[in-house]
């Protein structure tokens, strides 16, 4: 069923049997009723099935009239007449299509047929299409618009009865548009969206680097800091605590400039009140930015500090090679006191029914160059200059059949197995990181010597227990001096006490009885860095733990996070830089980004 | 689908598969030219720590974009300005212009 205006009635009618599929030799009818049209007697060409269609609806008493592939039949103008034609009609069409077009005021009678009919097609404007929805939506009824002829020549075959070469489209209302105008709806906010989005990652990316120029920038502060450090914490100091900051700060701002950031702030965050002063720097950025109304934190922060390196001291080589007088054992070349320790191992061996040959001992940085070129692998060869054969104190040992008994013995005559995939590799470091190991000073005139601003009352203690554990004198004088500044008397706040401080219960434990007697303090001082050096394998990481425990530093091989740490062993190396030529690190110090 | 719209399929395909491709290589291309950005940012980044630590800043640049072909990144260290240049993935007619190009400027003190 199709509602129409009488002018739009034959192609609409068209328009919809375009949609409709007549079995072979079938055509569709399409019945008007049109109250103002009358019959006319023009001829237009058909199709076999349509004239065989007009002859069917002929035999109803209808005016009919084949074009194309359709039968066009004028229904009787009284409504209920017209019922009865179409009745007839699709009675003896015998299956062929019927589609009914109502183009007038049509009446009550031809409701029963809407009410039967599936989906009524109404043709006109949207508003016309919607007034018959509403109206007929009361019955029950749906309504739907008419496909329309895509262009002039689409119409004219439309009229022409020839609905299969016609072209029509559903038209933009309806639920047929909505399919596309759900599409286009979602295209635009895909779009807005994807603007959205890319104003949000540009201002991420802005962010981004900002944060970048921050990071830059607190470590240039930081390596500035690091730069000043020995002449800030060394003895005497030759810069300010002011000055060490201003000049950081500076460097931050410079860099953050000439990186595109004008506008940063720095700070010194440390809370310690150590003298020395900070070794943790902290840049930031203020600012925000608006993305479609909505504010965004462009704020961006980092955080730089100096760390005391934490490998032991002899991994910092130099080059440098022994050039002292030298021992043999089975030929082979050694430092004299890496023989004598040798000699004692080796009878312990030969007690326990093992036998233990030196296969090969110091080596200088030019046997070492032949050795690394004729087999250039760092993990088979050390490179020259990073050997430690150098220095007097490996040697590589044999039989195989000892390894075993070397490695469960060795430590106990001072020698270390460095290299877990050598298990003929052993070094003599009874003390690790504090003795002078290579012959030669890494500073010339500066062999290991008491500073001068040793109070003349502790040279000789220091002097003694130096010699007595093979500790750098540099280095327990610079405890000392952070420790209680050469006070015997002193006592901190924790109950440390003497010029070593030392706790009670640690000097109990190192067999210390009186605390204030400053002889006894240097030595147990020693005593107990002895046992640490050994145990770490490295200066930074005894004092770590000798200022916050062992615990401490066992759980992470390093020295660990507390400030109070940190500067304790900073200010130490500083401090022995210049009078201790294994310990005089501080401008080896790392600076890395922590925040 | 009747007879009348038989076609009309296709020619809205062609109309549209144009349309739908140009949108495809225009996204792909701005992925690339991101990716550039992003790479060539972090590059320049890592290099610029490196070089305050110490460490070589090529090296630092190249690790710090794995995945990056060995000849799409140029690393130049001229006095303080470490300039990073990733070159955008794809066909060279298509991408050249959204090459990336960054530039920090770190060093540390004592190394003049």
């Amino acid at each position: 069923m199709v509602l129409a205006p009488s002018d739009r009635a034959d192609v609409a009618g068209a328009a919809v049997s375009c949609g409709l599929r007549p079995a072979r030799g079938r055509a569709t009818v399409i019945a008007l009723w049109d109250p103002s049209v009358r019959p006319t007697a023009a001829t237009v060409t058909a199709t076999a099935a349509a004239r065989r269609s007009r002859e069917r609806a002929a035999s109803c008493g209808l005016d009919a009239q084949a074009a194309g592939r359709v039968v066009r039949v004028l229904l009787p103008s009284d409504d209920a007449q017209a019922v009865a034609a179409i009745e007839r009609l699709v009675a003896v069409g015998d299956g062929d299509p019927v589609v009914v077009v109502l183009a007038g005021a049509w009446g009550a009678p031809f409701l029963p047929l809407l009410e039967r009919s599936a989906v009524v097609r109404a043709d006109g404007s949207p508003a016309t299409v919607a007034a018959c929805a509403g109206m007929l939506a009361r019955h029950g009824i749906e309504v739907v618009p008419v496909p329309v002829p895509t262009g002039p020549v689409a119409r004219m075959l439309l009229r022409c009865g020839w609905t299969g070469r016609a072209q029509v489209r559903r038209p933009a209302v309806g639920e047929d548009g909505q399919a596309l105008l759900l599409v286009l709806l979602a295209l635009l906010v895909a779009l807005i969206l994807a603007a959205a989005l890319g104003a949000v990652a540009s201002a991420m990316g802005g962010r981004e680097e900002r944060q970048r120029t921050v990071d830059l920038a607190a470590l240039a502060a930081a390596d500035r800091m690091r730069a000043d450090w020995p002449a800030r914490a060394g003895v005497p100091a030759t810069i300010s605590v002011a000055r060490f900051r201003a000049r950081a700060a500076d460097a931050a701002r410079r860099s953050a400039t000439a990186n595109g950031l004008d506008d940063v702030e720095v700070r010194f965050p440390d809370t310690t009140d150590d003298d020395a002063g900070p070794l943790t720097v902290r840049v930031r950025a203020a600012g925000s930015t608006t993305v479609a109304g909505v504010a965004l934190s462009q704020s961006v922060a980092a955080t730089a500090e100096l760390s005391p390196p934490a490998a032991s001291l002899a991994d910092a080589a130099d080059g440098a090679e022994y050039h002292g007088r030298l021992a043999r054992r089975d030929g082979k070349p050694m430092r004299p006191d890496v023989a004598s320790a040798f000699d004692r191992m080796k009878a312990a061996a030969h007690r326990d029914g093992r036998t233990l040959v030196v296969v090969s001992g110091f080596r200088s940085n030019a046997e070492q160059a032949r050795l690394f070129a004729a087999n250039p692998n760092p993990r088979m060869v050390a490179p020259p200059g990073r050997s430690n054969h150098r220095l007097g104190i490996a040697l590589d040992l044999g039989p195989s059949a000892s390894y075993g008994w070397l490695a469960a013995n060795g430590r106990r005559f001072g020698f270390t197995k460095p290299m877990s995939w050598e298990p003929w590799h052993w070094e003599y470091r009874p003390n690790p990181g504090s003795a002078l190991e290579a012959g030669a000073p890494k500073r010339v005139g500066t062999g290991g010597t008491i500073p001068p601003w040793v109070p003349a009352a502790y040279r000789d203690a220091i002097r003694g227990a130096s010699i007595r554990y093979s500790i750098s004198a540099a280095l327990l004088s610079a405890q000392l001096r952070q420790e209680s500044g050469f006070d015997p008397r002193s006592v901190s706040s924790a109950g440390a006490e003497g010029i070593a401080q030392f706790m009670p219960g640690t000097a109990a434990a190192v067999g210390l009885r009186d605390p204030f007697d400053p002889r006894a303090s240097i030595h147990a001082q020693a005593r107990l860095m002895s046992g640490l050096l050994r145990r770490f394998g490295s200066v930074q990481l005894a004092l770590a733990a000798y200022n916050a425990g062992e615990g401490a530093v066992a759980r992470c091989n390093c020295i660990p996070p507390y400030p109070e740490t940190r500067h304790y062993v900073a200010v130490i190396i500083a401090m022995m830089r210049g009078y201790d030529p294994s310990g005089g690190f501080a401008d080896a110090l790392a600076i890395r980004l922590v925040g | 689908m009747s007879p009348g719209e038989r076609g009309q399929a296709s020619v809205e395909v062609v109309a549209v598969v144009p349309l739908v491709l140009a949108a495809a290589i225009a996204i792909v291309v701005a992925l690339q030219a991101h990716r550039a950005g992003e790479a060539a940012g972090l590059a320049a980044h890592a290099a610029g720590i490196a070089r305050l630590q110490g460490r070589d800043p090529v090296e630092a640049a190249r690790a710090a974009v794995p995945g990056l072909a060995r000849d799409r990144l140029t690393i130049a260290v001229v006095g303080d300005r470490i300039t990073v240049r990733v070159r955008a993935g794809g066909p060279r007619a298509l991408v050249a212009r959204f090459d990336a190009r960054r530039q920090v400027r770190a060093r540390p003190v004592g190394d003049r």
